[in-house]
């Protein structure tokens, strides 16, 4: 059978007439499906990914959609996390400016401002946030911000919110501590310590401190925690170091030797310590 | 000309069948009377499937509940445990984070959420979990206090003594879509 050109025209016509509402809905879904693949591939370029390889990724999604403000988010926290701190101060400042920006932008934006050393003005973003926010975050901030200007109960009063909104206060209580170091409470600062290894057993930063503040109370005993060979030896460098400060350099060279003797491999720094200790009759 | 215009009539009622046809008020494909469409909560199932030890299937009931009434914590925190309870653990984490994050007040998903951490081995944050499941329950539910103490013990063993043997945890379903663990003694 064969149709005149019209006749097939008005039933292509009548066709996609009866379709388009079923169209509509297969783009809507499709666009569903775009949105959920996106968000699982920004979380992986904000938590796995190469941190250069995540700001060309966002920087790319910014030009692509340059009203959005996920992708304007996404871009801030990855120059953070590429270390690119001034970069990412200005991107975050662009964050906060957008219209559907929330206070804990704001937030963010002070972190990156404490990364750039500006704490005049962090301490002013935070300012700025309502009190009612009350994130772990903020008050992680606020108490690094308290201890920039050496107040100290404020910032004894923000360790603690801290540590009691999150779940995992490790590092928030190796901060206080190393607060506490600097006040020069070092038994304080001990018991802080302890209490962030407990958090997290693998915490060598905490582990380094809680040697310091031992040291500083003239106690050159390792402390009883889990710790590798290597952490071992460098532990003990660490103490030896604390000791050779405070002038007891015999014990001070007693424990250098023991780190390089521990270290499963050279021991540069210790050895190098040791031999300036010790060098006067070599040369 | 006739022969177009049934054509024509055709490739109407092809692109409407979606539309028309068997449409409700003409009851439809199903049977008239109670067995009508389909009006049973998935969660409900979900637990069932889950008492009767059949988590892919109790999944499978909750991502339809959660199609139904929307990924809110019950539904979130249901597909964790049903998770949890297949040995995803890492679906199940990322599912019950976002759980405890809707809602921070929803005790079973932090319980659920200390499992999963008890499972991998932090047992520090499993402590915490349990702590806010804890004081969620105003300390009236023996089991989260067993998981508590358990986590408390764990950590604090952990300063001082070598990984021991390691103990088997268990889910218990308590009520809605409130699970526990338990050793298997």
């Amino acid at each position: 059978m064969r149709l005149p050109l019209s006749c097939c025209a008005l039933l292509s016509a009548l066709i996609l007439v009866g379709c388009g509402d079923s169209e509509g809905q297969v783009s809507r879904a499709v666009g569903d499906l775009r949105e959920a693949r996106d968000a699982d591939l920004n979380e992986i370029m904000l938590t796995v990914a190469e941190p250069s390889e995540s700001v060309a990724y966002f920087q790319r999604l910014v030009t692509a959609e340059p009203a959005a403000i996920a992708p304007q988010r996404g871009l801030a926290t990855s120059l953070v996390r590429a270390k690119r701190s001034a970069e990412g101060v200005a991107a975050w400042r662009k964050v906060v400016a957008h219209p559907e920006s929330g206070p804990a932008d704001s937030v963010e934006l002070a972190d990156a401002l404490i990364r750039t050393n500006a704490w005049d003005e962090a301490e002013a973003v935070l300012d700025g946030i309502p009190p009612t926010f009350e994130t772990f975050q903020r008050y992680r901030l606020e108490a690094m911000v308290a201890d920039s200007n050496e107040e100290w109960s404020r910032a004894d009063s923000f360790y603690e919110t801290a540590a009691g909104l999150t779940t995992t206060p490790a590092g928030v209580l190796n901060n206080w501590g190393y607060s506490k170091l600097t006040r020069g409470d070092y038994n304080g600062a001990e018991r802080l310590f302890t209490d962030a290894l407990r958090q997290e057993p693998g915490l060598f930063t905490a582990k380094n401190n809680l040697v310091l503040a031992r040291g500083a109370q003239r106690n050159y005993q390792l402390p009883v925690v889990p710790m590798t060979q290597t952490e071992r030896a460098q532990l003990l460098y660490t103490l030896a170091l604390a000791a050779i400060k405070q002038n007891d350099v015999t014990i001070g060279k007693g424990l250098l030797r023991d780190a390089v003797e521990t270290h499963p491999q050279h021991f540069e720094e210790a050895a190098r310590a040791l031999n300036a200790l010790e060098g006067g009759a070599t040369n | 000309m006739r022969s177009i215009a049934i054509l024509a009539a055709l490739a109407l009622l092809a692109a409407c069948s979606d539309a028309g046809g068997l449409s409700a008020s003409a009851g439809g494909v199903y049977a008239p009377g109670p067995s009508g469409e389909p009006d049973v909560d998935g969660l409900i199932v979900g637990h069932r499937l889950m008492a009767a030890n059949e988590p892919e299937l109790a999944l499978n009931a909750y991502g339809r509940a959660a199609g139904q009434q929307g990924l809110d914590v019950d539904t979130l925190s249901a597909m964790g445990s049903a998770n949890l309870r297949l040995g995803r653990l890492g679906q199940a984490e990322r599912l019950l984070r976002r759980a405890v994050a809707e809602d921070p007040d929803f005790a079973p998903a932090w319980n659920n959420l200390g499992v999963v951490l008890m499972e991998t081995d932090r047992a520090a944050e499993a402590a915490e979990s349990f702590r806010r499941a804890f004081a969620l329950v105003d300390g009236g539910d023996d089991m989260v206090r067993d998981n508590l103490r358990r986590a408390l013990a764990k950590r604090d063993g952990a300063l001082y003594a070598g990984p021991q043997e390691t103990e088997e945890f268990q889910l218990v379903r308590r009520g809605s879509g409130q699970y526990a663990i338990l050793t298997a003694l």
